[in-house]
């Protein structure tokens, strides 16, 4: 059976000491880390049954199969991740041989130096921010000395009338709430910008994805300039959470990081067997 | 209403398949449909009374009855032990039912 040549993504080329140990897909074969022009390509031997073309088009229709394998993906990454500076590569980034990736390579060679140089000492986290609704709308109702008002009017009406009344009341309620919450959001949002380099919003992912009960109401990437400002970063938000926590009951914000570059370092990689990039 | 005993333990917003669970698959794809229509009536009646075509007591007995009907339903819900997302079906790209 042949192999394959599979892909993870590059780091600078730093002494063969400082390169972890790590096991590639097949579990036994060493990740290995050739130099090419200049950089350290993280890659490791597959079998063509399992990663040429048509078969690895099957195999990313296979749920088990993507989780187990893209874990393993991200996972290398990461260990990457603990000594240098690492540029991602899609999962499933696959080259017939040696000489087809380093051929894919050569066009990009400067852009991958170039992102090194811009990446190294800074870190991308995943801020997320969650609400859970019916807990963060009973709160805001009872802050609202306007919605209180309101309330006692309705409860003066007749019960028919009253129906009517409150389900436009909860309508209204639910809008305003909508409104605040964004509001909030766009706000630590502008509070963590000055410490980035790069910010990109992303769709927020819903229930079935994020497997929270709680709607997921902000979702952004941030690049920050240095350690010290992804953990200043992470006192902002450690504020939004008491902030919420004491004012606006239901917001829960999640920072995760450091990431490898994911949103940051995208290489689109030609002549590969799979999606490159 | 006493509760249904461990009538359902489904995942919020998917209907149960499985053969041996088919009542509480039954229980909560029924009271989804009904929740769906009671949801369209209420909404139906609020454009009438927002656009004026009602009278004071006709608004008052449409009122009662959409109050009485989301009464029942909410005992319907603690007697299946269902909650408000366990009728939310998810249609995927479509997104939530209700």
């Amino acid at each position: 059976m042949g192999q394959l040549y599979y892909v993870y993504g590059f780091i600078p080329d730093i002494p063969e000491r400082d390169l972890p140990e790590l096991h590639g897909i097949d579990g036994f074969s060493p990740v290995e880390y050739p130099v090419v022009y200049g950089l350290r390509t993280a890659c490791c031997p597959v079998p063509e049954d399992e990663f040429a073309e048509d078969a690895l088009q099957t195999n990313k229709e296979n749920a088990e199969w993507i989780k187990e394998n893209a874990f393993h993906h991200h996972q290398v990454l990461n260990e990457l991740l603990q000594n240098s500076v690492v540029i991602p590569l899609a999962f499933g980034t696959v080259y017939e041989n040696y000489e087809s990736m380093k051929g894919a390579v050569f066009p990009h060679k400067e852009e991958i130096k170039k992102l090194f140089r811009k990446l190294t000492g800074s870190e991308e986290w995943s801020i997320k921010i969650y609400a859970d609704r019916r807990k963060f709308d009973d709160a805001f109702v009872k802050n609202e000395d306007e919605i209180k008002k309101i309330k006692e009017e309705i409860g003066e009406m007749p019960r028919g009338r009253q129906y009517f009344a409150l389900k436009k009341m909860e309508e209204e309620l639910q809008k305003r709430g909508r409104a605040k919450v964004s509001e909030l959001c766009k706000k630590l949002h502008e509070s963590l910008k000055p410490l980035t380099a790069e910010v990109q919003e992303k769709k927020v992912w819903r229930k079935n994805l994020s497997g929270r009960r709680e709607e997921m109401v902000w979702n952004g990437a941030y690049l920050f300039n240095s350690h010290s400002s992804a953990e200043k970063a992470l006192e902002i938000i450690h504020e939004f959470q008491d902030n919420a926590d004491r004012k606006y009951p239901g917001l829960t914000a999640e920072a995760s990081g450091p990431w490898p570059f994911y949103h940051f370092a995208e290489i689109q990689l030609s002549e590969t067997n799979e999606e490159g990039g | 209403m006493e509760k249904a005993p461990e009538l359902l333990s489904s995942t919020p917003g998917k209907v149960s398949l499985d053969p041996e669970k088919a009542q509480e698959g039954l229980a909560q794809l029924v009271l989804t449909v009904i929740e769906l229509l009671r949801e369209l009536v209420e909404r139906q009646a609020m454009r009438r009374v927002e656009s004026g075509s009602l009278t004071d007591e006709e608004t008052e007995r449409l009122g009662e009855a959409l109050y009485n009907l989301e009464e029942k339903m909410q005992e319907m819900k603690e007697y299946f032990g269902l909650t408000d997302e366990d009728l939310n079906i998810d249609l995927g790209p479509l997104g939530n039912l209700l």
